[in-house]
């Protein structure tokens, strides 16, 4: 309705309205806060809104006025409080009028402050910084460091350069850590210790022997820590040694001594494993040995025999030889490719038919009973450990034809007349409706049989169904003027509410996957699973 | 539509625009008198102009008039004449420019005989403008010098007459009000007819004032005490005598009391009708062979008792009262160290000797018997590398054998290439932490370090 010029005007307006209304305000709120003598609240308000409106005039007059004003207030208040020795008073007015002054300078409004308040500032401050200074030492002399602390901290605001504040206030606040980091070390928790130390080394590497303390602790804890490792106690050797270590890396042989306490029982197991043929896990422990420590002892030596000890052939076998169709075929080769893609590095996988034909055309019984001569066999020519055998029970792959129903519809035509109206007419028309699915279907089982004893160790039968299919509609003329039609009582009539039904037939994709991909895609997802199990398998457990 | 709009935002505009058209300060200003714009120059006259903002929320008028006066008591010189108080005393170089202002602005309070000339407004603003007679302004004045030398001599004579008495504290107390009450003329030279012509009246009051102080001593019971370190001063309380030059003593004067020992510590005190003072100096515990006792009369708190006045305060703040010391000799604590290990025993004593105590050569000379049982055990061997564990009894008794202190110390470790290296790396850490955590624990329980 309105245009942008006249929007942005309406809204300068108001903006402007409400600006005048604002300082309005505030100078009317101000009058009332300056009649009942409260300058401080007036020149609070003032000062805000000078902060947003730095160009009202009105504005800075009131705060100049307010201002001045308030701070005459506080010179009296400082010169009664001076008169009666309450030093304390005087110091914080002068200190709250000094940064009220400076604030408002900020807003660009000088007041002057009458010299007489900072003649009694500086007296005052003398007398009531000695004060809490003796009071301070009082309290370092008597170990209340706190509150030691607080008195030291409030002079060095008032005055950093006191006397020996800082260094006051620098012992407040270090010696209580510095004893209790003694207190704790008494009681032997060193680490804790060390942490009390650490805490005022950082401030002050300087501060008494603090630096030295924390050498001490470190030393007392690397020495439980060498002692439970010379105990064998290697968990709580990796503990102790570990704080050492990551307090100051290079702190004596830590580093070495926390290396053998986390990974001297890792390895030890290792030979243990490997003693007792577990050698996929013996592989394992050896390799996080070195993983963690990058050489240790024999640790890449005995890994590399955990490895060759923890080989695992399996020889692959699909059907029996009298049912091996080219699908199972097929399937065969997918699964080894799955298997090898597996990386795993203990498995080796052999196609049976390759590696030995005689064993593949007898191994298996129709019954799918195995021989076990043939295959221990396998074992003992091939050095073959398991036989990966699958059964192909039930395969089928239909690819269904395209299927063509004709349809009868409405084509919408619409005309314009000489004197430019328009008119709506609709012409019965035919169109088609077309599919086709198609489908592959695998149920197998498996098993993994140990060429030892025969004995199976794996089995799972899996079924996997994939299917496509396609339904469109193919129209010769403008396809968006199409309709379906209905027939009802003997006649076609326009059928307006499947209107959008008919265009999405009319849009939809006309590709199908094929009968050769659903079978690539069937096999993928069967030997995936297959071989993930395989996988997984761990012969020792 | 648009039409419309426009016309409501047109007094729209207005309102907030609306500050009202006002004359400019130099239109309002060209009719402003002469004494306005320029201070009147007649030399017969002090002169002040003082103005307010007729916004001011108080009475405007009485605002100009204060400014006004304000004004002409700037004008008014305060000549500190090179014979006076100030000139002749030492005091703090900057009391002079500290006295000048405070000077200046006490002169408006007691100004008196000035006359209102005129005055003239703006529609903002109000100016008045008064001014001062100087001969009538030097009148009032020197009456005034007089009711104050007046009052001022009376409180000298009772000063006197308590100095006669042997009451030095009640003589402090009137002299320092002897000179509150001339404090606003102090650089006038003030002469008064009871000390004689001649002399200057205000230089004799601090004279006095400071040599009636002086003469007050404090006196301690000896001149020095020993005291065991950790320990009270032989019957608890040091009494001491306040007295004068002529050996009288002194009643009611306050003192103040610090202690070397304990820093920040201060006790204030007032003598008796005995003239004594007794003085709690509680347990003496310092590393130090000597401390002392530092002991001077609060004349500060004198000050503040005899007057509010922050001038006479600030002016008397720099006479100091002596101050008396007594030596504290700390007695060190003797050890005897009964250890069988002399490794541990020479780090021991030096720990002891290094803060303040003496080692006793034998049992007899001993305060402190100081013991420690200590044993090994084989612990392992791994590596290469061999282990000790140490456990230790640390004793403090005293000669009677009472037991002033006691700890065991377990799970002390040693490690070494051998046996023996391991169990010289256990006393090294025993010798820690007894340096670290038992000798302090130690300090703590029997001293109350």
């Amino acid at each position: 309705m309105w245009n942008r010029t006249t929007l942005l005007l309406f809204i300068a307006c108001i903006i402007l309205f409400s600006g005048g209304c604002m300082v309005k305000k505030t100078l009317k709120k101000g009058a009332a806060y300056e009649s009942a003598g409260m300058f401080r609240d007036a020149s609070d308000l003032y000062y805000n809104t000078c902060l947003k409106r730095p160009k009202s005039p009105e504005v800075k007059i009131a705060l100049k006025r307010s201002g001045q004003l308030y701070i005459e207030d506080q010179a009296g208040n400082i010169a009664q409080s001076f008169s009666q020795g309450d030093y304390k008073t005087t110091v914080y007015d002068y200190i709250t009028t000094r940064d009220f002054v400076e604030k408002v300078a900020g807003a660009g409004v000088d007041l002057k402050p009458d010299p007489a308040m900072k003649t009694c500032f500086d007296d005052a401050k003398q007398n009531y910084l000695d004060q809490r200074y003796e009071a301070g030492q009082k309290n370092m002399g008597e170990h209340k460091y706190d509150e030691a602390k607080a008195v030291f901290f409030e002079i060095f605001k008032i005055d950093p350069d006191f006397r020996d504040t800082r260094n006051y206030l620098k012992q407040a606040t270090f010696e209580p850590l510095y004893q209790d980091g003694g207190r704790l070390y008494g009681e032997g928790k060193y680490m804790e210790a060390y942490m009390k130390w650490n805490s005022v080394y950082e401030q002050d590497n300087n501060y008494k022997d603090v630096a030295d303390q924390m050498k001490q602790a470190l030393n007392e804890r690397y020495k439980q820590g060498s002692v439970y490792l010379m105990n064998e106690n290697f968990q709580d050797a990796a503990t102790a040694l570990g704080e050492v270590f990551r307090a100051d890396p290079i702190f004596k042989d830590v580093k070495l001594l926390y290396t053998e306490a986390r990974n001297e029982p890792v390895y030890r197991s290792g030979n243990a494993f490997l003693l007792n043929g577990k050698c996929r896990t013996a592989y394992y422990s050896f390799d996080n040995v070195l993983k963690d420590a990058g050489t240790y002892k024999d640790a890449a030596r005995q890994r590399e025999i955990a490895l060759a000890c923890a080989q695992y052939p399996i020889a692959v076998m699909t059907a029996p030889p009298g049912r091996r169709t080219a699908a199972a075929r097929q399937f065969q080769t997918t699964l080894i490719s799955q298997l090898i893609n597996q990386k795993n590095l203990f498995l080796k996988v052999y196609d049976l038919s390759a590696i030995d034909p005689r064993i593949d055309q007898s191994l298996v019984n129709s019954a799918g009973i195995f021989n076990g001569n043939l295959l221990r066999q396998l074992g003992n020519k091939q050095n073959i450990k398991a036989v990966l055998y699958i059964d192909f029970a039930d395969f089928s792959r239909n690819e269904g034809s395209l299927l063509t129903v004709e349809k009868t519809g409405f084509e919408r035509i619409v005309t314009k007349n000489a004197s430019g109206e328009t008119s709506t007419s609709y012409n019965k028309v035919k169109y088609s409706e077309l599919s086709k699915r198609n489908n592959v279907s695998l149920t197998l089982t498996y098993k993994l049989v140990s060429v030892e004893n025969g004995e199976t160790l794996l089995s799972d039968r899996i079924m996997e169904n994939k299917t496509d299919e396609i339904k469109y509609a193919s129209y010769y003329g403008p396809n968006d003027n199409l309709y379906p039609a209905s027939f009802q009582n003997g006649a076609y009539s326009v059928d307006g509410g499947n209107y959008r039904a008919l265009q999405n037939l009319l849009h939809a994709s006309k590709s199908i996957t094929s009968i050769e991909s659903l079978t690539d895609m069937t096999f993928g997802t069967v030997s995936h699973n297959i071989a993930i199990r395989i996988n997984n398998f761990n012969p020792e457990k | 539509m648009k039409q419309a709009f426009y016309l409501l935002l047109f007094p729209i505009f207005l309102y907030a625009c609306s500050s009202s058209k006002k004359l400019s300060y130099d239109d309002q200003m060209a009719n402003a008198p002469e004494w306005v714009k320029k201070t009147p120059g007649d030399p017969q006259y002090y002169h002040g102009i003082g103005a307010a903002s007729k916004s001011a929320p108080m009475d405007f008028r009485e605002k100009a008039k204060q400014n006004a006066l304000s004004d002409l008591a700037g004008n008014i010189s305060v000549h500190i004449s090179s014979s006076s108080v100030l000139s002749q005393f030492e005091f703090d170089n900057k009391f002079s420019d500290y006295y000048r202002d405070n000077i200046r602005l006490s002169t408006k309070n007691y100004l008196e005989g000035y006359e209102m000339v005129e005055n003239w407004e703006t529609p903002d603003r109000y100016w008045v403008y008064f001014r001062l007679s100087k001969s009538e302004y030097e009148r009032i004045r020197k009456e005034r010098i007089q009711t104050a030398l007046s009052k001022s001599e009376g409180d000298y004579l009772e000063a006197e007459k308590s100095l006669s008495e042997g009451n030095s504290a009640e003589a402090i107390y009137n002299q320092i009000k002897a000179i509150g009450e001339i404090i606003d003329f102090l650089e006038e030279e003030l002469q008064s007819k009871i000390i004689g012509n001649g002399q200057s009246y205000t230089s004799r009051l601090f004279a006095d004032l400071t040599s009636t102080l002086q003469n007050i001593r404090i006196v301690f019971p000896a001149n020095s005490i020993d005291v065991k370190r950790g320990q009270k001063p032989e019957n608890g309380n040091l009494t001491v005598t306040v007295q004068n030059e002529k050996n009288i003593h002194l009643t009611g004067v306050p003192v103040i009391i610090a202690y070397s020992f304990s820093p920040g510590k201060k006790d204030e005190l007032i003598s008796d009708a005995n003239g004594t003072v007794r003085i709690p100096t509680g347990t003496i515990n310092s590393k130090r062979k000597t401390e002392y006792i530092a002991s001077m009369v609060n004349f500060e708190k004198m000050v503040r008792e005899a007057t509010p006045d922050p001038m006479v305060r600030k002016l008397l703040g720099s006479i100091k009262a002596i101050e008396y010391v007594m030596p504290v000799n700390i007695l060190p604590l003797v050890f005897y160290i009964d250890v069988a290990n002399s490794h541990i025993s020479e780090d021991i004593k030096a720990i002891l000797t290094g803060d303040g105590f003496s080692i006793a050569s034998n049992r007899a000379s001993a305060g402190l018997i100081l013991s420690i049982d200590a044993n090994t055990t084989t612990n392992s061997a791994y590596n290469g590398k061999f282990s000790v564990a140490l456990i230790a009894d640390f004793m403090v008794k005293d000669k009677n054998g009472q037991m002033i202190f006691n700890q065991r110390l377990t799970d002390i470790t040693g490690i070494g290439t051998d046996n023996e290296s391991a169990v010289t790396d256990a006393i090294n850490a025993l010798i820690t932490r007894i340096r670290i955590s038992v000798i302090p624990a130690m300090y703590k329980q029997a001293f109350q370090d």
